[in-house]
């Protein structure tokens, strides 16, 4: 769950350009929404979306993940939390670096930079077959450096980086429950922990046991392997923090048919992912057939908040007079 | 001509000294997309620290290692000018630079000191026979590609490069830029530091000036490498390979010149001029040859 608490960004403030991008905005967004964002230029669309990710302060107000106030956090660490695809297409990957080399750095999202080699054989697989998967012709362009292909590639690869993180340590998947928790967190604490240390304690002694067993030093090697990934397994389904998908007018920039593309990717990666997701567009079209939710802005403020079926019988006619209505009470005023 | 090339050993010595500081200028210009002017003065901090450590019986080695660290604290400055306080980064180069001027003059204590060592671990000498000394420092060049080759395709090295490339991507995938900044810049001076101190042994001497304009040389010799060999390769070790040998071409268009009008004292003119046709040729290329060449096409076709 996503919230902002009555969020407001003026930008030049006390000056006569003074511009209110944000008026007192609240709202909340559940886990594994599809969430479309319409409004006209300077309506706080893309404030919104600077806001949740740390790129901007608000003046006043709270960002809430789950129920913990995450408005202090910087950029870098929020990071894991969210994952972007910019309007610009230049935005979204390192443009000197390999296709490949990007893909690398968005798995680590979250993680630690060492100073092992920056990809392995067993990651470089994996990237591969995600971009067979896909069908965008990347896979055979491994070592190309991103700022020689397409725009709509480029977007294509940003959105499948976007999923791509780090897998989170054992430590901080407790670390984490125990903060977003929602509810008793320290209760929570307790119970992660617990099954943490019961769950080690079986893989210590399942670990034992097979080292009683008289087996080859290849079986003996797979055993361990799955025994760890059983123990993994359980930690895992405490993971409660999942990528939200922030997209900034991601396909504002390109030509229709790539737009239709990578829309379509777009719908597919989310609901395969499960994602919640925030798509800022101009195009009511697109707001309109993609998406369980609609929220339009309108000066710094939310004006509509559309959602279920109201959403789905939507048409553009509908949303025009949303805005000409919006727009005649504010020349009223 | 006799004399010309009987300069040349020593020239390429030199080129190639300057060739592992053109090196750290490459850290910070390709791959960080930062024109860090820290060096002219850090260059000159490695020279006249290593000098001071020398006169005091500091071993070579550990005296190169010295060196090295000042220079990455030089880097540090200009990284906490940019990154915490805001400066453009070409000012907070300028700024350290200023910094170091009088810094160098208070650990050289004068204006200039000759190098007396008779350590022999590595000898290098002018007077000691230049000859010896080339296969050592191209073994030092050789030395620090590979490491940084290495360092650059870790997982920490290529999210610098990453930094470098588009800060908004980094920033998005929880990449930390300043610190990023930061290390890259105390990597880059630390090695301009340490081939300054590698040119006051070469040279026996140390001078506070010793750095004035060394940016443009580590320029030059980037533009000149990667514009004459850019197009062989893209492998990032190869790349600073062709810095290096960019240097050593630079110097010895350099000796070349002097030779020729036999006027050292128009020495920072021309190079300037041959720093300026290096960077031209890329655009030259581009804008007009490449133009008048389709302009050429489209008349042909027109007819």
């Amino acid at each position: 769950m996503l919230s902002f608490k009555n969020v407001t960004k003026v930008f030049y403030k006390g000056t006569a350009d003074e511009k209110v991008a944000l008026n007192n905005v609240s709202f909340t967004i559940n886990d594994g929404e599809f969430v479309t964002i319409i409004g006209g230029n300077g309506s706080g669309k893309s404030t919104t979306l600077n806001v949740l990710t740390g790129n901007m302060n608000p003046d006043k107000g709270a960002v809430l993940l789950n129920d913990v106030d995450i408005t202090n956090m910087p950029e870098n660490k929020r990071a894991k939390y969210f994952a972007r695809v910019f309007q610009d297409t230049n935005k979204g990957t390192a443009g000197s670096m390999q296709v490949i080399e990007n893909m690398a750095i968005a798995s680590r999202k979250g993680g630690h930079n060492g100073l092992g080699w920056y990809i392995n054989k067993e990651q470089k697989q994996k990237y591969i077959e995600m971009l067979k998967s896909f069908n965008l012709g990347l896979e055979t362009r491994l070592t190309t450096k991103t700022s020689v292909l397409s725009g709509g590639q480029r977007q294509a690869l940003t959105l499948l980086m976007a999923t791509l993180r780090a897998e989170p340590s054992h430590k901080q998947i407790i670390k984490d429950y125990s903060t977003f928790y929602m509810g008793d967190k320290e209760k929570a604490k307790q119970e992660v922990t617990k099954v943490y240390d019961e769950a080690k304690q079986a893989y210590k002694e399942a670990l034992k046991e097979l080292s009683k067993e008289k087996l080859s030093c290849k079986e003996k090697r797979t055993k361990k392997r799955a025994l760890y990934d059983e123990f993994d397994a359980k930690i895992r389904k405490y993971d409660l923090t999942k990528q939200i998908l922030l997209l900034d007018e991601h396909t504002a920039a390109l030509d229709p048919k790539t737009a239709k593309k990578v829309l379509a990717l777009t719908e597919k990666i989310v609901r395969e992912n499960k994602l919640t997701t925030l798509m800022v567009t101009h195009n009511m079209r697109d707001a309109i057939t993609y998406g369980d939710r609609l929220i339009m802005f309108y000066e710094g403020k939310i004006i509509h908040d559309i959602s279920g079926k109201e959403k789905q019988q939507l048409t553009v006619e509908q949303l025009l007079n949303m805005f000409d209505e919006a727009e005649a009470q504010s020349i009223n005023k | 001509m006799a004399g010309f090339f009987n300069t040349l050993p020593s020239v390429l010595d030199q080129g190639i000294i300057w060739g592992i500081m053109a090196i750290g200028v490459f850290i910070t210009f390709k791959i960080l997309d930062f024109a860090d002017l820290t060096v002219d003065g850090s260059f000159a901090t490695g020279g006249c620290l290593f000098a001071i450590l020398t006169a005091a019986g500091v071993p070579v080695p550990l005296g190169f290692l010295i060196s090295f660290f000042a220079g990455a604290a030089a880097g540090l400055i200009t990284a906490l000018l940019h990154c915490y306080l805001g400066i453009p980064g070409i000012l907070a180069g300028i700024l350290t630079q200023l910094m170091l001027w009088s810094i160098n003059y208070k650990i050289l204590g004068q204006a200039s000191m000759p190098i007396n060592s008779r350590d022999a671990l590595i000898s290098m000498n002018a007077s000691s026979g230049v000859y010896t000394t080339i296969p050592i420092v191209i073994g030092i060049a050789a030395i620090l590609i590979l490491v940084l080759y290495w360092f650059f395709g870790t997982k920490y090295g290529s999210s610098i490069r990453a930094t470098g490339s588009n800060e908004a991507m980094a920033k998005a995938n929880g990449i930390n830029v300043n610190a990023r900044k930061i290390i890259a810049l105390m990597i880059s001076n630390g090695i301009v530091a340490f081939a300054g101190a590698l040119l006051a042994r070469f040279q026996g001497s140390a001078d506070i000036n010793m750095g004035r304009g060394a940016i443009v040389i580590g320029l030059a010799a980037i533009v000149i490498g990667t514009t004459l060999f850019g197009r062989l390769s893209k492998n990032f070790a190869l790349n600073m390979g062709f810095v290096t040998v960019g240097a050593i071409i630079y110097f010895f268009v350099f000796q070349f010149i002097v030779y020729v009008t036999n006027e050292p004292e128009l020495l920072k003119m021309l190079s300037a001029i041959v720093v300026a046709i290096f960077l031209a040729v890329p655009y030259i290329k581009n804008v007009y040859i490449k133009n008048a060449h389709s302009k050429h096409q489209r008349a042909k076709e027109a007819k």
